[in-house]
């Protein structure tokens, strides 16, 4: 580089007067543009932060932070928008009656816990978190404070909860309030099943007999053997209706390799190889509402969203369906979303004071979920429940009685949070589906990678 | 510095203490002791953000990686290497060990070769060449997620646009390739959409190493009656290898450490087929709590990118003597 900055000859070089050759970019240019680059996104945080930055809401100006007069709330952004609306408002109404600056921040479904994992590695955060599974107050446990006398209480103000929300007690004290669960029932195209003359599908073998039919008239049917959410509460779904389980009560012995896993093995290959397609391997959490949505699907298990955001012609020609029975009766796992009260917050009574003003209005947050969000309190079970009390919702109400908790018949833990955070036993059904392992194989490797996370 | 460079009170050693600038006259101690060994003190803010941001999560992750640590309880214990030793023995991660492998390397392989090609396109000047150049580079600076927002929708099962461009042509039939479908197909498309997304890097660091080469050089070797293939094999990639396996091995460790794409577009489906190991550690470390095994996981790659990166840093060193 010469005195005046200038680089080896390159394109856009000319010589100078002096013989030296300059190029148009010199380092004061470098430096200047650097320097502009820098200056800019230095002030994108700042200006972010004048607009309230995205996924934010609040109920008062400024930030707020985790004093006695300020809260600050992690959750989803909900599937249904008009809830987050309905919560957030929820939120500023109550900060400005309490006198607290309540702040309000959505992220993406399943981001939740990566959030709250580095709040954990920090020791410092948000005062009042929703997670997303009923294994995630233990995996967080000695972080979370105890809130066993707001459980208690409101627990006994609402009729008492039910066995499904009997989790995340640890050594006697609770960690977390749930809120709501998720329910999978089947939905079911009911022109597309009578023109085929079938009854609405009420077990495994249904869907084999009159979803091959239905296949070769373009309307296969839609389980998911895939890497997501939807499929692996699918896969459970089989293993529940046949009597399989991967783990046992005590939530350690592994009860993978069962003659009622090879069925339920065997059942969902007759499944996929009459009456699905190959598509169904690559699904995403959203690929069954997309596949209903599109007129195609005769059949697929998934929560009533997919319902909701179907046209209203389609709409009128589906049903729902509890989840189909095998040998036994039918039943799957769900999505728990659960609040906990981290131990940093410095807010954890205001936080409790939120909650317990939240649960004695609940109804009112039920039906601004349009019946999406299924409670946990038996006061807001009772039939007929706002919403999903009349109609073809009507199955919805005993929800309860076919869904299960993760790492069911034993406890929620951490393990059992892994599998499901793996979609292993998905992966075991789409490996043997697919023929890429024969029966033995598919149990044996399920049964290797149950011992892994079990180990 | 001089030859006299040792000798104390000369010229010279007036102008080794100076850095070697030839000034003549005594200058301040201060000033000699700046171009002596106090210079390195200069390096020091450098070099302890350096270590703050760079060596502590390191040393902090092998020591997480040597503990049954995970945030479900407050105790820990050391436990060696038992995280390893458990890591290898699980076929589901020597399964996940090869497909990183394979990622990890087709992508680097393919990026280098069709930016290579790419920056050919950006050599010569023509008309039309600014926009070309700012289309070429749309990939690098769109954000990840959202373009894989148009690859999810490119590879859709039901709405696959080259499907339907593919059935529309009459070269597929219906319902067309499962791009995401099976294990096979997944891992090309997940090397698809990064190859993609990292084609503009290539090029940009191609065009920037070739450019620094003397054009004479290139004459000569035309003078020569060198073709088009002996100039680019014998005079600019020689001349240039520095730069280029500099960008290497930027490319490498990106691809081998890339989590988003495989997070985003298969999530390490179908049947772990595409799962990598740094989708593995974010399961195990992140989302189970499990910070042990899920350093292990992360760090299992470290000594084979680390003997990597000194292979072709040494053969930059190597190439630029040889120049010099």
């Amino acid at each position: 580089m010469d005195k005046t900055g200038s680089t080896t000859p390159g394109p856009g070089s000319r010589p100078d007067t002096r013989g030296e050759i300059r190029t148009p970019f010199s380092r004061r240019k470098f430096l200047q543009a650097a320097g502009g680059g820098l200056a800019a996104l230095g002030a994108a945080p700042a200006l972010a932060a004048c607009s309230g930055g995205p996924a934010t809401s609040a109920s008062s100006g400024g930030s707020g932070g985790s004093g006695g007069k300020n809260l600050r709330l992690l959750l989803w952004s909900h599937f249904v928008p008009a809830f987050d609306t309905y919560f957030d408002n929820y939120a500023k109404t109550w900060g400005q009656k309490n006198h607290i600056n309540v702040v309000v921040n959505h992220v993406p479904t399943q981001t939740v816990v990566t959030h709250f994992s580095s709040e954990v590695a920090a020791g410092t955060g948000h005062d009042l978190v929703q997670l997303q599974a009923d294994t995630q107050p233990i995996i967080f446990a000695p972080h979370l404070a105890d809130v066993t006398d707001l459980h208690n209480k409101i627990g006994s103000e609402n009729g008492g909860w039910i066995p499904l929300a009997q989790f995340g007690n640890v050594n006697g004290r609770w960690i977390t309030i749930p809120e709501f669960f998720i329910e999978y029932p089947g939905i079911y195209r009911k022109d597309l099943f009578d023109s085929v003359g079938a009854p609405a599908p009420a077990t495994f073998n249904d869907l084999i007999t009159y979803g091959a039919e239905l296949k070769k008239k373009g309307h296969p049917v839609g389980i998911g053997f895939s890497a997501c959410d939807d499929s692996e509460n699918a896969a459970l779904g089989f293993m529940f209706a046949y009597g399989s389980t991967f783990i046992g009560k005590d939530g350690k012995t592994i009860t993978f390799d069962s003659p009622e896993t090879r069925d339920a093995l065997n059942e969902a290959k007759k499944l996929y190889t009459s009456a699905m397609t190959s598509e169904i391997l690559s699904w995403n959490d959203s690929s069954n509402n997309t596949y209903l949505d599109s007129g195609v699907a005769s059949f697929i298990l998934n929560p009533i969203s997919a319902y909701r955001s179907a046209p209203q012609s389609l709409q009128s020609k589906c049903d729902f369906v509890p989840p189909p029975a095998g040998s036994q009766k039918g039943a799957n796992t769900v999505t728990i979303q659960t609040w906990v009260i981290p131990k940093w917050s410095k807010a954890q009574d205001t936080a409790k004071k939120f909650l317990a003003d939240y649960f004695a209005q609940y109804e009112t947050a039920f039906k601004a979920s349009t019946g999406y969000d299924m409670p946990f309190l038996n006061n807001f079970l009772k039939k007929p429940m706002p919403i999903i009390g009349t109609g073809k919702y009507q199955i919805l109400q005993d929800a309860a009685s076919w869904s299960r908790g993760t790492g069911w018949p034993g406890p929620p833990t951490r393990q059992a949070g892994l599998v499901n955070d793996k979609y292993l036993m998905a992966d075991v059904f789409a490996k043997y589906v697919t023929g890429q392992m024969n029966l033995n194989d598919a149990v044996s490797y399920g049964v290797g990678q149950l011992k892994s996370i079990y180990a | 510095m001089t030859a006299d460079a040792g000798r104390i009170g000369t010229a010279g050693s007036v102008r080794a203490a100076a850095g070697g600038r030839g000034r003549q006259g005594g200058k301040p101690a201060w000033r000699r002791a700046l171009y002596g060994k106090a210079r390195y003190l200069t390096l020091a803010p450098a070099t302890l953000y350096m270590a703050a941001i760079l060596g502590v999560p390191l040393v902090l992750a092998i020591w997480y990686s040597l503990t049954d640590i995970n945030t479900s309880t407050y105790a820990v214990r050391f436990v060696g290497l038992q995280n390893f030793i458990s890591l290898v023995g699980n076929p589901a991660f020597i399964q996940a060990l090869i497909n990183t492998a394979i990622y990890g390397g087709a992508s680097t392989v393919f990026t280098a070769l069709v930016g290579t090609a790419m920056a050919f396109v950006l050599l010569p000047s023509y008309r039309g060449k600014p926009v070309i150049r700012f289309i070429m580079m749309l990939p690098w600076t769109i954000p990840i997620p959202l373009s894989l927002v148009g690859w999810q929708w490119i590879f859709q099962p039901q709405f696959s646009v080259i499907n339907w461009i593919a059935q529309q042509m009459g070269v597929m039939s219906s319902p067309g390739v499962q791009w995401l479908g099976f294990p096979d197909n997944a891992m090309a498309s997940i090397i698809m959409a990064n190859v993609w997304h990292n084609i503009p890097f290539a090029a940009i660091i191609f065009v920037a190493a070739v450019i620094g080469i003397p054009a004479e050089l290139i004459e000569a070797a035309k003078v020569d009656g060198a073709g088009w293939w002996r100039r680019l094999t014998r005079v600019m990639l020689p001349v240039a290898a520095p730069i280029l396996l500099l960008g290497l091995v930027f490319n490498m460790v990106f691809n081998f450490t890339d989590l988003t794409i495989v997070y985003l577009l298969t999530q390490g489906g179908p049947a772990g087929g595409t799962e990598i190991l740094s989708y593995d550690a974010f399961q195990v470390g992140i989302q189970d709590g499990n910070l042990g095994e899920g350093a292990a996981i992360t760090l299992f790659l470290l000594p084979f990118l680390a003997f990597i990166s000194f292979l072709f840093l040494r053969a930059i060193r190597r190439s630029r003597l040889a120049m010099s």
